[in-house]
């Protein structure tokens, strides 16, 4: 009789092995066009301590896999989380981290970018917006559906520095209320508003998924308020309609592909994926052989 | 267990002790590591395993204080708790199995149709939780041979323990109140 534990045991042991070895990180070099240095961001992720999955530094880290210059975590109405994620992410070899926090009132989410102490959401969205600009920070819109747009007004609009327009909730309701948005927004300041993609990110393999370009002069942290505090970004809707100022657009050409590990790796990781759920499945579910 | 819970639990109740406290705790920890590392990062490495499985204790603790509770009030000396605790995560058969098929699921499927395993995640989640609770009632009926009453009290101080915690994290730290008031 075939010894159901041990080949299970097997099959785990051998899943962690080869995944071990398949965890190989990618570096990627931030392109230089027109004096600017073009960062892949994705500035509305959650981690733990929230309700994300993962620890902030391993949130860093999976960044990196999927060639991210620079993440934001920005959990629900605290900023522990990413504060932690930025002192380990200064300790390794992952993208820039931001402290950020998604401010999340019933009638608005915001996504504070570069802040140091939490910001109430129990206030309108004009006072949230100016709590983050007196920390240094930059505010953006996150997935502005109509249902929020009542939140925003008219000084509201003039104060924000940007809006996600490419979010994954569009895969399944359509750009159009985003891009509404995004118009809208640009049209109240009169100048240039950051448009942003974003994942925001919680679970699975969605990291990056949705991503801003940001053209930065140098790659601090500082540099990122920068560039979204002037607009200077550019991001692609889930129909792959670019957003942004024309001239960045055509700076930055088309968007980068997505990345992909060595063939030797991606199928290394498919191996150690399969052989560790069929191990697990056989411990769970299969009796032991007497 | 899945099918035939109080059976099933009739007949570990009489057999003798296998296994300590943590043993089934520790592998569920473990269980929760690896469908994180799997359906995160699409391998399952040793790194993140671990720390998603240390992230996440926090679940298997629940789980053991409540049996930890229910034993003190309303099960004294059934059972040795170790036992109870072993046959107790037997009952998480069913999520187990669950977030197994999800991680299967959620490593396969691209990143930009992941709605569909959140979907499948929303839809499938109270048919599992009502399945556990199932189980469970079986576990505080035949295995620590609890009566009607006591065993609807059992169930009750579980739920708080496991989900209440859960939800009061969230409604302490400000982070679930707006959302389920909201309209964003």
């Amino acid at each position: 009789m075939i010894p159901v534990r041990a080949v299970s045991v097997a099959l785990v042991a051998a899943g962690l092995v080869a995944g071990t070895l398949s965890d190989v990180l990618p570096i990627h070099s931030p392109p230089t066009r027109g004096g600017y240095l073009i960062l892949e961001a994705d500035l509305h992720v959650h981690s733990f301590l929230g309700d994300g999955a993962l620890w902030p530094w391993d949130v860093a880290i999976e960044a990196r896999r999927r060639a991210l210059d620079a993440i934001a975590i920005t959990n629900h109405n605290q900023v522990i989380a990413a504060q932690i994620g930025r002192f380990a992410a200064k300790r390794m070899v992952t993208p820039l981290v931001l402290v950020g926090e998604e401010i999340t009132a019933p009638d608005y989410h915001l996504i504070a970018i570069g802040i140091e102490r939490t910001v109430s959401g129990d206030q309108p969205a004009t006072a949230a917006i100016a709590d983050v600009h007196s920390q240094g920070g930059a505010a953006i819109a996150a997935h502005p559906t109509h249902r929020s747009w009542a939140a925003y007004d008219t000084t509201a609009m003039r104060e924000l520095d940007g809006a996600e327009v490419a979010h994954p909730l569009a895969y399944w309701q359509g750009s159009t209320e985003l891009r509404e948005f995004l118009a809208k927004l640009q049209r109240a300041r009169g100048r240039a508003a950051a448009a942003v993609g974003s994942s925001d990110y919680h679970a699975f393999a969605s990291l990056g998924v949705c991503r801003t370009y940001l053209f930065v002069r140098e790659r601090s942290e500082a540099a990122v308020i920068e560039a979204l505090r002037h607009g200077r970004t550019v991001a692609f809707d889930v129909g792959g309609v670019a957003h942004g100022d024309p001239e960045l657009i055509a700076l930055l050409g088309t968007r980068s592909e997505p990345t992909h590990d060595r063939p030797i790796i991606h199928w290394l990781a498919i191996v150690a994926r399969v052989s560790a759920l069929l191990g697990a499945a056989g411990l769970l579910l299969l009796r032991k052989s007497r | 267990m899945i099918l035939h819970p109080t059976t099933a639990y009739a007949e570990l109740a009489r057999e003798p002790a296998r296994g300590g406290l943590f043993k089934r705790p520790l592998a569920f920890a473990l269980l929760l590591g690896l469908v994180i590392a799997i359906s995160t990062s699409g391998r399952p490495t040793l790194r993140l395993v671990l720390a998603s499985a240390v992230a996440w204790s926090f679940v298997p603790a629940l789980h053991m204080a409540s049996v930890a509770l229910v034993m003190l009030t309303l099960a004294r000396a059934r059972l040795p708790v170790g036992r109870a605790v072993d046959l107790y995560f037997m009952a998480l058969l069913p999520w187990s199995a669950w977030l197994l098929g999800l991680a299967a699921m959620a490593s396969f499927i691209q990143p930009e149709h992941q709605r569909q395993v959140w979907r499948i995640f929303l839809f499938t989640a109270p048919v599992l939780f009502v399945w556990g609770k199932i189980v469970t009632l079986a576990f505080f009926r035949r295995a620590l041979g609890l009566s009607g009453r006591r065993c609807a009290a059992a169930v009750l101080l579980n739920f708080a323990i496991v989900w209440g915690s859960i939800l009061a994290f969230f409604l302490l730290s400000g982070q679930l109140w707006p959302r389920l008031v909201g309209r964003v």
